[in-house]
């Protein structure tokens, strides 16, 4: 269901240098926050962390796992910002798991695995997740009606690896409206065929509904602005280094990621895609 | 429904736009995918029936959408 493994690694495993070359220094790939005009990438990045890491009632008495860690971006902050007791990432990627144990972070664990078959008895006291569920439900499943199921199916698995009283931190791409026009269509087939096989990005109603009964929303922030300008600072970096990429790694991969990051662009400036922010609060009565 | 605002006709006028071919024998209990219409169309269908019609139609009430009927009735409904 979902993303399968195969399908995770032509998302993220096309090369980690390839990636290093346009995402901010730590590599994270998802949507910053951005407090003022003239912030750069680096500090919005750090802004997101900081908020989903304050969602999730972080403190450094606590162990914390980071669903669909990426490339350790969110770890390296909780073992090195907020000095948690222990850290745990886990990831599908090959390529994100190795990167991540290759920098031997303190206190920090990375498992290749995909999450909803990870078997644990470790319970955490916090939850960061951020826009690993657009992987979680395929565009056929939503379209035999599964969505919710699936979804509720993961922050049930969430609810099961906290302990009581944990608080979670999640971040999530959201489909907004459906375009009418040919060409928005087009790209956003080819972004989620092509750049992100197997993935589907939920709709706010969708969490909203499958939250329950194992977490309460307490916060909600919309950030679909913050995702465009993010998208386009991506975008910005990696045309500066066309000719590197169409040398090393083909001008099909220029070429795909340079309409995927301005339908990116494009669809976060017509309402088509958002991003939202929540802090959950696990339901233990 | 108002039976002064038949909207088949724009249906019709418009997929033709849309898909660059004529819709013969096409009443309102025609399935819409049966006419050979795809996912990609229809989404350009309802863009321009909305245009046409200064209305927008929500994307949940889209997913209903099986019959040329189901969609009149939609666009319709946000006529009144």
């Amino acid at each position: 269901m979902g993303s399968n493994k195969h399908e995770v690694e032509v998302s993220y495993d096309v090369s980690n240098e390839f990636f290093r070359l346009w995402l901010d220094e730590r590599m994270n790939y998802t949507c910053a926050v951005y407090e003022s005009a003239h912030e750069s990438l680096e500090a919005a990045q750090l802004n997101k962390l900081s908020i989903l890491s304050d969602f999730a009632k972080v403190t450094a008495d606590k162990s914390v796992l980071d669903i669909g860690c990426g490339w350790g971006a969110c770890l390296e902050y909780l073992a090195t910002a907020r000095s948690v007791k222990r850290a745990v990432g886990v990831t599908l990627s090959s390529s994100q798991a190795e990167e991540v144990n290759r920098r031997k972070l303190p206190r920090v664990e990375c498992v290749e695995s995909d999450f909803m078959k990870w078997e644990t008895s470790e319970k955490f006291d916090a939850l960061i997740s951020i826009c690993m569920m657009d992987h979680l439900c395929s565009p056929e499943e939503a379209r035999k009606g599964r969505a919710i199921d699936i979804y509720r199916a993961y922050f049930k698995k969430c609810w099961d690896v906290t302990t009581p009283g944990a608080w979670f931190g999640l971040q999530t791409i959201l489909r907004n409206k459906i375009p009418r026009q040919k060409k928005d269509l087009e790209d956003i087939y080819f972004c989620t065929h092509v750049i992100f096989p197997g993935g589907l990005n939920p709709r706010l109603e969708d969490i909203v509904q499958a939250v329950n009964p194992y977490w309460e929303i307490i916060t909600v922030k919309q950030r679909r602005q913050d995702y465009q300008r993010t998208t386009a600072e991506w975008l910005r970096r990696m045309r500066l280094h066309e000719a590197r990429i169409r040398s090393e790694w083909g001008d099909r991969v220029f070429d795909d990621y340079d309409r995927y990051l301005s339908t990116c662009v494009r669809a976060f400036d017509q309402f088509y895609s958002s991003l939202a922010q929540y802090e959950l609060r696990r339901c233990d009565a | 429904m108002s039976e002064s605002k038949n909207l088949l006709p724009l249906f019709l006028t418009v997929a033709a736009r849309v898909d660059k071919r004529s819709f013969d024998d096409v009443t309102r209990e025609s399935v819409i995918t049966d006419l050979g219409i795809d996912s990609l169309s229809m989404m350009q269908i309802v863009g321009e029936m909305e245009t046409e019609l200064k209305i927008q139609i929500p994307d949940e009430d889209l997913v209903e959408i099986i019959t040329v009927g189901d969609l009149c009735s939609k666009v319709e409904h946000r006529l009144v």
